[in-house]
C-alpha cells in the first residue's frame, strides 16, 4: 500500500475522507486528528499506593450458610461459623492491614502449634476475603497442621478452603491410626464434602476449589515420631529437625511460571495427585513442623533454605530483616507471646515487592526445641 | 529473591497502512494504557511492559520495563508487513528477558501478549515462528485484528484468542487498550491463579470489539 493510499484509508476509517480525496487533505485531516487524540489525554498520575478496605461481600450470606448446614457436622459447622465470626470482626474501630484474617494456637505438655491466615495486601485494596484457611489441633498423643490457598479464580474459595482443612484436619486428629491411607482416606472425604457443599449451594464444584497441605504426626512406642504428609497444589510443608537440618517431604505443584497450579480441591485428579504426594516417615529427632501457602513461599523462596531463619524469628523474635524482603518489623518472639496466634498474625505482615497474596503459616514447635534454635543473624544465614 | 514479575508485551504493526490515525491512536492507547496501570498498586508492583515493532523489519522500542519507569516510544508507521520478524522478535525477547521458575528462583508469571495487525503478512516466514509459538505456548497471547484488511486466519495459527476491533477510529483504539489495561489489572490481581490450569479468563471486550470464534 502506497503512503497515498495509507493515508486515505487512515481518513476512510474515521469516516471523513473519501476515496479519492487528495493526500494533501488527507494529511490534514490526519494532523487534526492526532491533535485530538493528544489533546485529549490527562497529565500522568502519581503512581497509586496500597488502601485497606473491609469485604464488600457477606463471607458467608444466610442462604448459603442454611445449604451448609445441612451437609456439615455439627463440629465442622461449629468451626466454619466461630471462622466466619472471628473474620468478620477486627479488634479495632478502623479497618487495617490485619484485620479480617484468622489465628489459632494450641498447646500440649510435648508441643506448641500455631495457625494463623492473614489477608493480603490485594484482597485489602479491593475490598475482598481472604481465601487461605488454617487448622491446628494438638492431642496428648498426636499432632495435625492443614493449610489451604482457595484459588484466586474461584468465586466461593474461602468457603472450599475453610471447609478443606476443617475436614482433613478433623479427620487427621480422629483417626484410628496415623498412615497413609488415613491420609488418603481424609482428603477423599473433603473431597466429597466440597461436592455435597457446593450441590447445596447450587454451584459448580470448581466455585470451591483449593489447594491442601496436611501433616500429622504422632510418637510411636518405641519414642520416634511417626509422620504422615500430603499436598495437592502449591505451597511448602517443611520438617526441622533437632540437628538443624530442613526435609522436604514432599514437591509443590509448580510449573515453569509462577502461580501455574495444574490440580485442586476438588477436581477429578486430586486423588491422584494426592496418592502421589503422600509419605509416612518416622523421624528420630523432630523439632519443628511448618506449612505454607504460596503467599509465603513466594515471598522466601527457597523456602527450605529460609526455613531455619523463619523459625529462629519465630523463637527468638525478629532482631534482623529476613534477607530479602523489602521490610519487615522488630517484634517480640511468636511462640512466648500472649497470644501467638496474634503475634504469627503481625510476623506475616512483612512486606516484599510484589508478594502481596494472602500469606498462611502453621507451625508446630517440640518443647525440647527452643533452646536448641539460635538466634538468626543475616552474616550466619545461609 | 528477585521481584517477580508479569510481563506484559505490545507487539504493534507498525507498516505503511497504520500510517496516520491509526499508528497515533497506538501510540496514544499505550500512553493511556501507561496513566492506567500507574493507578494499580500491584501492577506497579508486578506489570513490566515491552513494546515491539514490525514493520520491513522488527524492533524492540522498549525492552521489559517496569511500569513506574516506562516512557512510551515514539512509532512511526511505514514500510511492509513482516509479521515473521516480529513473531522472531517476540521469541527472542522471551529466551533474553523472561525468568523460569528453578529449585533456587521464582519464575516471572506467565507473560501476557496483545498482538496488533491491520494486515496480511508480507514475509513468508511467519508460519515458523508462529507454529513455535503455539507449540512452546510461552505466554497468554490475544491477538487483535485492526480493521477489515487484517488476516484472521493468521493470527488464528499463532493463538486461539483472536478478537476483532471492526473499526480503527481512536474511539476504537482507546476502547482496545482499556480492555489491555483491564486485562493485565486483572492478571495482576488474581496473578495466584492464572494459570490454574484452564484457559486464562479475560474481562468482557468493550463495544466495537468482538471475540473471534
Amino acid at each position: 500500500m502506497s503512503d497515498a493510499d495509507a493515508l486515505a484509508k487512515a481518513g476512510e476509517a474515521d469516516g471523513v475522507v473519501s476515496a479519492d480525496t487528495s493526500v494533501a487533505d488527507a494529511a490534514a485531516v490526519v494532523a487534526t486528528n492526532t491533535a485530538a487524540v493528544v489533546a485529549a489525554e490527562p497529565p500522568l498520575p502519581k503512581p497509586a499506593t496500597w488502601t485497606v478496605r473491609a469485604p464488600i461481600d457477606a463471607w458467608c450470606p444466610t442462604e448459603v450458610e442454611q445449604a451448609l448446614g445441612a451437609v456439615l457436622t455439627a463440629e465442622q459447622r461449629a468451626r466454619l461459623f466461630a471462622r466466619r465470626d472471628a473474620v468478620a470482626a477486627h479488634p479495632t474501630a478502623a479497618v487495617d492491614e490485619r484485620s479480617h484474617s484468622y489465628s489459632e494456637h494450641v498447646r500440649t505438655a510435648e508441643w506448641q502449634a500455631v495457625a494463623a491466615a492473614r489477608r493480603g495486601r490485594r484482597h485489602a485494596h479491593v475490598g475482598a476475603w481472604c481465601e487461605d484457611a488454617s487448622f491446628c489441633a494438638l492431642t496428648e498423643q498426636r499432632g495435625v497442621l492443614v493449610v489451604a490457598d482457595g484459588a484466586g479464580s474461584a468465586a466461593w474459595s474461602r468457603l472450599g478452603s475453610a471447609i478443606a482443612v476443617d475436614a482433613v484436619g478433623l479427620a487427621l486428629r480422629d483417626a484410628a491410626a496415623l498412615t497413609e491411607e488415613a491420609v488418603l482416606s481424609a482428603i477423599e472425604h473433603a473431597v466429597t464434602l466440597m461436592r455435597s457443599c457446593a450441590d447445596s449451594m447450587k454451584v459448580a464444584p470448581r466455585l470451591l476449589r483449593t489447594t491442601l497441605l496436611a501433616v500429622a504426626w504422632e510418637r510411636t512406642a518405641d519414642g520416634a515420631v511417626r509422620v504422615v504428609t500430603s499436598q495437592v497444589g502449591d505451597g511448602m510443608l517443611v520438617l526441622a529437625h533437632a540437628d538443624g537440618r530442613i526435609t522436604q517431604p514432599s514437591i509443590g505443584d509448580a510449573g515453569e511460571w509462577s502461580g501455574e497450579v495444574h490440580c485442586f480441591l476438588p477436581d477429578d485428579e486430586t486423588m491422584s495427585r494426592a496418592r502421589a504426594s503422600t509419605r509416612s516417615y518416622t523421624v528420630s529427632d523432630l523439632a519443628a513442623v511448618l506449612l505454607v501457602t504460596d503467599g509465603v513461599e513466594d515471598a522466601l523462596y527457597p523456602f527450605p533454605r529460609h526455613a531455619p531463619s523463619l523459625l529462629s524469628q519465630l523463637v527468638h523474635g525478629v532482631q534482623h530483616p529476613l534477607t530479602g524482603l523489602t521490610a519487615q518489623a522488630l517484634m517480640p518472639p511468636v511462640f512466648s507471646a500472649a497470644n501467638p496466634g496474634s503475634a504469627l498474625l503481625d510476623w506475616l505482615g512483612f512486606e516484599k515487592r510484589g508478594e502481596n497474596d494472602d500469606r498462611t503459616l502453621a507451625v508446630a514447635l517440640h518443647h525440647s526445641a527452643s533452646p536448641t534454635i539460635a538466634p538468626w543473624a543475616p552474616s550466619t544465614s545461609a | 529473591m528477585t521481584t517477580r514479575r508479569l510481563p506484559v508485551y505490545i507487539l504493534a504493526d507498525v507498516s505503511g497502512s497504520m500510517q496516520g490515525t491509526p499508528i497515533e491512536s497506538v501510540k496514544s492507547g499505550i500512553r493511556q494504557l501507561h496513566r492506567d496501570l500507574l493507578g494499580d498498586p500491584q501492577a506497579i508492583e508486578s506489570a513490566y511492559l515491552s513494546i515491539i515493532t514490525f514493520g520491513n523489519n522488527a524492533q524492540q522500542a522498549v525492552p521489559l520495563t517496569e511500569v513506574a519507569m516506562f516512557n512510551p516510544p515514539d512509532l512511526t508507521a511505514n514500510g511492509t508487513t513482516n509479521f515473521g520478524d516480529g513473531l522472531r522478535m517476540l521469541i527472542d525477547s522471551f529466551d533474553r528477558e523472561l525468568v523460569r521458575t528453578t529449585a533456587d528462583v521464582k519464575g516471572d508469571w506467565r507473560p501476557l501478549v496483545f498482538i496488533l495487525s491491520d494486515g496480511a503478512p508480507t514475509d513468508v516466514d511467519w508460519p515458523m515462528y508462529a507454529q513455535q509459538l503455539r507449540e512452546r505456548r510461552p505466554a497468554n497471547i490475544i491477538a487483535v485484528a485492526c480493521g477489515d484488511q487484517a488476516d484472521v486466519n493468521v493470527l488464528k495459527q499463532v493463538t486461539e484468542n483472536v478478537i476483532l476491533m471492526q473499526e480503527m477510529s481512536p474511539d476504537a483504539f482507546r476502547a482496545f487498550f482499556s480492555f489491555v489495561s483491564a486485562s493485565v489489572k486483572q492478571t495482576s490481581q488474581k496473578v495466584g491463579a492464572v494459570a490454574d490450569g484452564s484457559a486464562i479468563t479475560l474481562p468482557p471486550p468493550p463495544p466495537g470489539i468482538t471475540i473471534v470464534p
